[in-house]
């Protein structure tokens, strides 16, 4: 209690620097909360909406001349695969989509909206009227280059311009952004019928694994089989293709880029802290030698009056480190609206009440050891 | 005779400076009865401090003993000596040493806590004590920097008397003040003493001396010399100031 006392006076006396060094505090953890939450949310994101969409963690988009039954049976047989079915589909190796800033060379992918599987559960939003032999469903991916529903959409392929209106936008892991190097589009039955007229179809080999390794080595094995079983006259070139390892990878890559800026201004602030920590207890302590003095002739011994100090830093570190934690789910739902823009998908954030202790745990510790590791002061008074 | 609580054995203190010893204080042998206002005196470099700090607990002795009611407590770890004197010593300082950080009240308390649990228990006797010695409720709440030297002594007074330790001790505790506040102040440390608080004053101010009824004069690191008096009246000032300027000229001060 006398500790709690003198160590409350003490942040009395000193409130302009000890509210500046909590401000710090808060700022560091603040920075490595929404870093942390990000690096794990960004993998997160990818694993809820891949399952709630019910989407293939493999998908192989191959020509008619590429395409043979054997792999598709090689695909379906093999011991890693859980589901499968193969579709059609309409695939463009190099697709073009001009937008204001720019044009978008990708593969794309068409599907029938009106035909559903074993595989695709999409849900759309933001859908519009629009006239049905242009309407087109646009991924999500697509609203961060500006287009919105209703906007007219040109996809260019082979020096021939396919004009659209988007209709509605869904989200989706499979081909839902540019760095999975695809992009997946549904058309209306109609519209459906009158692109294949043009450029025909194509065959969409889909699988599902136990698990995200699982589908990456059904991928390898898959290709292995494709090469070594493919004729000379035949391309093994697909018009894309993707495993959801690599696509959960593709995905995250942005939430990580994100979550490690962030973290390293964390470092940043981190270091500077402990620096400011570590300088104003020396400053404390050769400032405060009467007091000490007087605190021990009083009565105090020695551990107490340094534990009054170390204290104050715990204080200051423990509120600083609250107000950061606390207001790190005030403005994740930000963050998550940029990744939402970035990724296509929903973002739910899901509170780690094991995170944040660790983070004010960690906190706590820091200047508790740094404020206690004696500076020339406190070695005085132990002798003293 | 008053109880002895106090008592040195061949106490010695040495300190080194550039490689030289220095010894400070030689084979003093010493007992501070209880009740006594006993004053240290000697000329500047004498060992006085040196002397009231090993009596009190807040320096460890090169040699020797200090008992303090039968117990060596120069065999005492640090934190054994900051408990011997929270329990059983008050300090007075030249300096004051308030906590700039707190109010009157609050530097008082935080002594008075040290031994006590209860702030409602320690508050009004701080209360009263602080009236006592004529600071009144209206400076309660004043930091030192707001309040004359004087009334800062005061406070200081009360601070070393809340726990009633059995001993007070004081160090020049009138060095820092103008006349009128060191009177205050000596008026108070003689009331207290009569009231049967034990006090050991280190000073080399005559009127200061004037008021204890033992003086022990320090030179060269030992006891010189004593002199008893009756305990101070104010009406016997003039006599007793011509017996001690004696002894002080027999001392060679």
């Amino acid at each position: 209690m006398k500790i709690w006392r003198l160590t409350l006076f003490n942040l009395k006396k000193r409130k302009g620097t000890s509210v500046s060094l909590l401000l710090l505090i808060f700022i560091a953890t603040l920075f490595l909360c929404i870093g942390l939450n990000i690096m794990t949310g960004a993998r997160n994101i990818y694993k809820i909406n891949h399952t709630a969409l019910n989407e293939p963690d493999n998908c192989y988009i191959c020509s008619q001349s590429m395409f043979r039954k054997e792999y598709y049976e090689f695909l379906k047989n093999n011991e890693l695969t859980e589901k499968s079915e193969c579709i059609r589909v309409i695939g463009m190796t190099e697709g073009e989509i001009p937008y204001d800033g720019g044009t978008i060379e990708i593969a794309l992918m068409f599907q029938n909206y009106d035909e559903q599987g074993k595989f695709f559960s999409p849900v759309f939003t933001d859908l519009t009227e629009v006239s049905a032999e242009k309407a087109i469903y646009a991924p999500e991916t697509l609203r961060q280059y500006g287009f919105a529903s209703g906007d007219m959409l040109t996809i260019g392929y082979k020096g021939n311009q396919y004009k659209f209106q988007i209709a509605g936008f869904f989200q989706t892991t499979c081909f839902g952004i540019i760095h999975t190097g695809g992009l997946r589009f549904y058309l209306p039955q109609e519209n459906y019928e009158g692109l294949k007229q043009e450029i025909g179809e194509c065959y969409a080999m889909l699988a599902s694994a136990e698990s995200y390794k699982n589908s990456y080595e059904l991928d390898m094995e898959l290709k292995d089989y494709i090469r070594k079983n493919a004729d000379s006259i035949t391309k093994t070139e697909m018009v894309i293709w993707g495993n959801a390892l690599e696509c959960e990878g593709a995905y995250s890559y942005m939430g990580i880029i994100m979550a490690a800026i962030l973290l390293g201004f964390s470092v940043i602030i981190t270091i500077i802290c402990l620096l400011v920590i570590r300088f104003r207890i020396h400053n404390t302590i050769e400032t405060s030698m009467v007091q000490i003095g007087t605190l021990q002739a009083l009565g105090f011994k020695a551990g107490e009056v340094i534990s009054v100090y170390v204290l104050e830093y715990v204080l200051i570190s423990t509120v600083g480190a609250l107000a950061g934690i606390s207001a790190n789910y005030m403005v994740l739902p930000v963050f998550g609206k940029a990744l939402e823009g970035i990724y296509g998908l929903s973002w739910k954030f899901f509170g780690h009440l094991e995170k944040d202790v660790c983070c004010l745990l960690f906190c706590i510790l820091l200047s508790a050891v740094l404020s206690f590791f004696p500076p020339e002061g406190y070695i005085v008074m132990h002798r003293s | 005779m008053s109880d002895i609580i106090l008592r040195t054995e061949k106490l010695c203190k040495s300190f080194s400076t550039g490689g030289n010893q220095q010894h400070v204080l030689k084979n003093i042998d010493l007992e501070i009865r209880k009740g006594d206002f006993t004053i240290i005196m000697g000329s500047s470099g004498s060992g006085k401090s040196t002397l009231l700090y090993a009596l009190s607990g807040m320096d460890r002795p090169s040699l020797g003993k200090v008992e303090f009611q039968k117990r060596d407590i120069s065999k005492c770890t640090n934190d054994e000596l900051a408990v011997f004197r929270r329990d059983n010593c008050g300090f007075v300082f030249q300096s004051i040493y308030l906590l700039d950080n707190m109010s009157a009240l609050d530097n008082v308390l935080t002594s008075a806590l040290l031994k006590r649990k209860s702030k409602k228990e320690v508050l009004e006797e701080t209360k009263q004590l602080l009236k006592k010695v004529g600071i009144d409720e209206n400076s309660w709440n004043k930091f030192p920097s707001q309040m004359s030297g004087g009334e800062c002594q005061r406070v200081g007074i009360v601070r070393a008397l809340i726990n009633h330790p059995r001993i007070v001790f004081a160090d020049e505790p009138t060095g820092a003040l103008n006349s009128a506040s060191g009177q205050a102040v000596l008026n108070i440390l003689t009331e207290v003493n009569r009231e049967g608080q034990s006090l050991v004053v280190v000073t080399h101010d005559i009127k200061t001396a004037m008021r204890g009824n033992r003086i022990l004069y320090i030179k060269d690191g030992n006891i010189r010399g004593e002199l008893n008096l009756p305990f101070y009246e104010e009406q016997e000032t003039e006599k007793r100031r011509k017996e001690v300027q004696l002894f002080l000229e027999q001392m060679g001060w």
